[in-house]
């Protein structure tokens, strides 16, 4: 009765494992499934059969046009010209703002106003112009490396 | 124990199944992405003489472009820190006077000074918003500008268009590519979803 009793305790268990070790063999594996395309990357759908590819073909062309650009480097010349010009905006401005600081620590912050007004006038003089340059620079760059290809 | 076995069964079978799915999906996959890198290497070289032609000119043309550029902002520099110098002075009027009401602030004659540099630096900058001779070098300055990037831009102009042709042509070939690439995989694994 005892022995009958074991047996019938035993069965389940042994079964247990048994799907258990199933079951792992078939999640090892189910972790092995289709690994996409390291750069096409299509994604498929498993649940039904139905298979979907989902790609973007600009995406991927504009990713060549990068790479290319990047072999084509030292393209731009270095913005010497427009950097003088805010370097000087920058030191002006930071004067202007020494004369706010100390008019505040003497009890003049009514200064401060006309003081950043006058400042403001000083240091945006050749804004448009650095503005320009600026878009200038960058067009050619652009038609240069050929980055915006229709 | 015989039960137990006979119950797993089914369960080793589905596995078996998903190997061979995952494995011909896989090869799918390996298969997909070897085209489609074919096909990337073949665009790169297809379009990289008429891209490096551009460059070949664009380069020398951008220097040109940039060195007429940096001759009239000079130019431009020059007029805008002469009309700026009153300003500057003024400024600098100013910062003296405030630095030593800060040292003695309750010192009145030194408050009267500092409005009277604050007057002064105020009506300097309101003249640079006026200044004629900004205006007209301002001017200068942006016709060059101008003309200078469309020289720049009639120099590169026949270069940007043959690799533009190319890269279009070359890009509609890709794309070709991509899609015969992409049928075949569909293909491939939807075959391998009806062999369960």
């Amino acid at each position: 009765m005892t022995s009958k009793r074991i047996k019938i305790s035993v069965l389940p268990a042994v079964g247990a494992l048994m799907l258990a070790a199933a079951a792992f063999g078939s999640s090892a594996f189910a972790t092995d499934t289709a690994t996409p395309a390291p750069s096409a990357s299509p994604t498929t759908s498993s649940d039904d059969g139905d298979v979907t590819v989902a790609t973007n073909d600009e995406i991927d062309v504009q990713a060549i046009l990068g790479d290319l650009q990047d072999e084509n480097v030292d393209v731009q010349e270095n913005d010497d010209e427009v950097d003088a010009v805010s370097n000087e905006n920058a030191s002006e401005q930071a004067s202007f703002d020494e004369d706010i600081s100390a008019a505040n620590q003497s009890g003049n912050s009514e200064d401060s106003v006309e003081l950043a007004e006058s400042a403001s006038i000083v240091t945006s003089l050749t804004a448009p112009e650095v503005d320009a340059m600026t878009a200038d620079d960058t067009e050619a760059h652009v038609l240069i490396t050929g980055t915006s290809s229709k | 124990m015989l039960v137990a076995v006979l119950m797993s069964l089914p369960l080793l079978s589905a596995s078996a199944t998903t190997i061979t799915q995952t494995a011909k999906i896989k090869i799918a996959n390996a298969a997909y992405a070897k085209t489609i890198a074919k096909a990337k290497a073949d665009f790169r070289l297809a379009i990289k003489p008429s891209r490096d032609a551009v460059v070949a000119v664009g380069k020398p043309a951008e220097r040109v472009r940039r060195a007429k550029v940096k001759v009239a902002l000079a130019a431009f520099n020059s007029v805008v820190v002469t009309a700026k110098a009153p300003s500057i002075a003024a400024e600098k009027a100013y910062k003296a006077v405030i630095l030593k009401l800060v040292a003695d602030p309750k010192n009145a004659n030194l408050k009267v000074q500092s409005k009277a540099a604050l007057l002064s630096l105020k009506n300097a900058t309101a003249a640079l918003k006026v200044d004629a001779k900004i205006k007209v070098a301002r001017t200068v300055f942006a016709k060059v500008r101008t003309k200078a990037m469309a020289a720049f831009k009639a120099t590169i102009a026949k270069a940007v268009k043959a690799r533009h042709l190319v890269q279009v042509r070359e890009i509609a070939k890709f794309k070709v590519k991509k899609t015969k690439a992409q049928i075949n995989l569909k293909a491939a694994i939807k075959a391998a979803y009806a062999n369960k």
